[in-house]
């Protein structure tokens, strides 16, 4: 019904935009888009502190509308929080059109007027993205050029402010990006084993200082620079980032220059893969407005250098977060396929990955101004830990019908720094995941997924399990239960059940969800917010056209 | 493409040329009139509400922008600290004191400050660029955009506090210097400065300082959260003169000599505070 009505409005927006073409004999273009609406009830529990939602029913709706015509392209999205669901940041609030761009391309140029998404290198300087999961949105609004001189060198540059909620950072950003392929540039109609891709970025914001207090920099400058080598089997990619001194809210008004150095390589093969990765960041929180804190503004983006979990209790209870102000971490990665046919791979092989990564403070010598923060040596780490993941995860496929994956995890979790709290000090969990599906008969898969948590700090431990039926490919039903059955407080001693089903065809899907789900605080960069439990129905509408 | 390049090079220059190195002294030397005598000049004074709780272990360093501002503009600022949210909830023996109100919630609900992330604050209550709630190091810079306006009205208090009763009766007298064309309401708040309790502190060793002096408390209102249109809410004209008597008990549990009334006088329409005095009530 939705998309029907849909089909309807796009096509009445084209044949309005193109009653007017002067009778050439060209395409009409074309519209793409996608709706997403979400709606909660809420309920009453007060055993799991849910606060009284007054308005009973909150939703959170999208629609992208894309329209392309040769060179040309334009969209929109619209977005409503009618009022926003719990859990979101209230400062969306109301209905709007925060993304709206037009953009025209030929072979070596791009122009973009309006709203764009933009990354330089991996983003260690600039990057703009969505993540509509979290309530995450920095895209830029201005004016974005894309060049290609010659081949093999990218150059890009634009000047913009950064949309934060319905309203736009005060901050002006002017970033300048160019990307050199050596081996396109000088041996355009070769194929050489050795890859190198040289680059480098430069970005400045601009503010107003109107601080009474404080002569603060009202132009902030920062540079990057890239060097990516490809050969062989071997990709070894190194970006360095440097910032002038930016005295803001997440790093306490001090004017020490920030650094950030990330460097990755890679080695891969048939059944066999290597990562050993290792970053240093140093106040490093670069943003459209030095007041701005919690997440908002952001210009560049900083990962975590440790494997982003998609398992339930590893994802969701004690996930490290990157700590901007200064950490220094690693990771190695080691994946290995056991053939086929052999011992321990038997008839379809079995693949382990072995991931270790960690994390710790940089030091911070205190210098005789404490306006310029410290000095630190670069290549050493504190003693201090904020986080170490271990873990091993084996993929095993049994017969046609049954596989698995199982995983152990050794956590190590300061959940003081990681959070931005106190008194929580460190917290030691290992973890266990086992996942089984089984094919019950053609398109017919069961699913059942336990993990557990065991902890003596903190919350304690959970247990968590999960049953899915799918009958493919449209329907899939699913219940979840998160079990905290080692927390202190035995009146806390919660299951946070919810049942999940859905139905999926032709881009469209829809979800529903009854349950509960567990509330927390959550700081970023000194400032904290009360995420809290909810109860309820809800509804989840995604199409795309 | 001649335009492209050109394009390309005038965004390289301006991105090569902006980078402001400041090599110190990092503060600014000059300083402000430090406020006047009310009740010899009239001058603009600001409001600033600090959003807080006592288990916020990141909201003493509101407190100590705020104190900082205050120190550079003196009475020519008033500050309010609201207790809101989760984070002021009684908790545990140390935090048992709710020093949440009515109207403070009704101004959390209205702004949305607690759910945006303590501490924050409004200064003037004023959408600046589309943004009512902002951070503590922004504060600073908000409140000079406004010190040095010429004032639009003088509120003047005057509070006759009986110790035996704890009645206490204020007759405010609002004089206008500027002609106004749009409805204006007056509130009046009750606020309690330097009440000793534990605040969570994550600056602190132990986590939390067991004897706090929570600042400039807000504890009630004689008229509500947003209180009552002034004069006819059409115009008011310059020099005229409107005086209000209100009456309020001050609770016995609230020490009175630290007790102040805070005359805010803002548009009915946007909020946005006009003018704002606050007066001891002893």
């Amino acid at each position: 019904m939705i998309t029907n009505l849909l089909r309807v409005l796009a096509l009445l927006i084209i044949v309005f935009s193109f009653t007017k073409a002067q009778g050439q004999q060209q395409s009409a273009g074309e519209l793409h888009g996608n709706f997403q609406v979400d709606a909660q009830y809420y309920n009453k529990d007060s055993l799991i502190g849910a606060p009284v939602v007054p308005e009973k029913v909150l939703t959170n709706g999208f629609m992208n509308l894309w329209y392309t015509r040769g060179d040309f392209s334009a969209g929109i999205r619209y977005e409503s929080y009618l009022n926003v669901m719990q859990g979101f940041d209230p400062r969306y609030r109301g209905t709007g059109v925060p993304f709206r761009f037009a953009s025209y391309k030929n072979d070596n140029f791009e122009a973009t007027v309006g709203n764009f998404y933009e990354q330089f290198g991996n983003g260690i300087l600039l990057r703009a993205y969505e993540e509509r999961g979290l309530g995450y949105d920095n895209a830029f609004e201005g004016v974005r050029v894309r060049y290609q001189p010659t081949r093999g060198v990218y150059l890009k540059g634009l000047i913009a402010r950064q949309r934060t909620f319905f309203t736009l950072s005060p901050g002006i950003v002017r970033g300048f990006d160019a990307e050199v392929n050596l081996n396109e540039l000088i041996y355009p109609n070769t194929v050489k084993k050795t890859i190198v891709v040289l680059g480098g970025g430069i970005v400045s914001r601009f503010q107003t200082d109107q601080d009474p207090i404080y002569n603060l920099p009202e132009n902030v400058g920062a540079f990057d620079a890239r060097l990516n080598v490809i050969r062989g089997k071997v990709n070894f990619l190194a970006e360095y980032g440097y910032k002038y001194n930016d005295p803001n809210a997440t790093n306490g008004l001090i004017y020490a220059p920030g650094q950030a150095l990330s460097v990755t390589t890679t080695y891969s093969t048939k059944g066999f893969g290597l990562l050993l990765a290792a970053k240093r960041l140093d106040n490093f929180d670069f943003r459209s407005d030095r007041t701005a804190a919690g997440i908002g503004a952001n210009i560049n983006f900083l990962p975590a250098l440790t494997r982003q979990h998609t398992y339930n209790l590893p994802a969701t209870i004690y996930p490290y977060a990157t700590q901007p102000n200064g950490e220094m971490g690693f990771q190695a990665e080691l994946s290995y396929k056991i053939k086929n046919g052999s011992l321990l791979g038997g008839k379809y092989g079995t693949e382990i990955t072995v991931n270790f990564s960690g994390t710790n403070g940089i030091i911070k010598n205190p210098t005789s101004n404490d306006t310029l923060g410290y000095t630190s040596p670069f290549f050493k780490a504190s003693n201090e830990m904020f986080f170490r993941d271990f873990h091993v995860e084996i993929h095993k496929k049994f017969n046609s019908k049954l596989k698995g994956t199982f995983m152990y995890l050794n956590w190590v979790y300061n959940k003081d720094v990681v959070q931005g709290l106190a008194g929580f000090g460190t917290i030691f969990a290992d973890m266990a995941v086992v996942d089984i599906s089984y094919k019950l008969a053609k398109r017919h898969t069961l699913r059942l997924e336990t993990q557990a948590l065991i902890s003596k700090q903190d919350l304690g431990s959970w247990a968590m399990a999960l049953l899915e039926y799918t009958y493919s490919p449209h329907w899939f039903v699913a219940v979840l239960d998160q079990f905290n059955y080692g927390n202190p407080n035995s009146d806390l001693q919660i299951h946070y059940v919810t049942g999940n089903a859905g139905y999926t065809n032709n881009g469209n899907r829809i979800m529903l969800q009854y349950g509960r789900q567990r509330a927390g605080i959550f700081c970023v960069g000194g400032v904290c917010r009360n995420v809290p439990a909810s109860n309820g129905f809800s509804i989840s509408l995604l199409s795309s056209f | 493409m001649k335009i492209s390049i050109s394009l390309y090079l005038a965004l390289t220059i301006a991105a090569f040329s902006s980078c402001d190195k400041v090599e110190g002294p990092f503060g600014n030397t000059s300083s402000s009139n430090g406020g006047g005598d009310t009740t010899v000049q009239i001058i603009r004074k600001v409001l600033i509400e600090d959003f807080t709780g006592h288990t916020c272990g990141n909201c003493p360093r509101a407190a100590e922008s705020l104190n900082q501002i205050e120190n550079l503009y003196g009475n020519q600022v008033v500050a309010i600290a609201v207790h809101a949210g989760f984070f002021a909830e009684p908790t545990g023996t140390f935090f048992s004191t709710d020093y949440r109100t009515t109207i403070g919630n009704d101004l959390d609900v209205a702004f949305g400050n607690s759910a945006a992330g303590l501490p924050n604050g409004l200064i003037n209550r004023k959408s600046y660029d589309g943004q009512t709630i902002l951070q503590h190091t922004d504060w600073a810079s908000k409140t000079s955009e406004w010190i040095n306006l010429p004032p639009e009205a003088s509120i003047r208090t005057t509070p006759t506090f009986d110790e035996g009763s704890r009645q206490l009766s204020i007759s405010v007298k609002t004089t206008f210097l500027q002609q106004i064309d749009e409805s204006l309401n007056i509130v009046y708040y009750l606020t309690e400065d330097s009440i000793q309790s534990a605040q969570k502190d994550y600056d602190l060793d132990a986590q939390y300082d067991p004897n706090y002096y929570h600042r400039h408390v807000l504890r009630g209102s004689i008229n509500g959260a947003w209180g009552q249109v002034l004069g006819d809410g059409v115009s008011y004209t310059s020099g005229e003169e409107l005086t209000t008597n209100v009456s309020y008990s001050i609770p016995a549990n609230w020490n009175s000599s630290k007790v102040a009334v805070v005359a805010i006088l803002y548009k009915t329409s946007n909020n946005e505070v006009v003018q704002v005095e606050e007066t001891k009530i002893q």
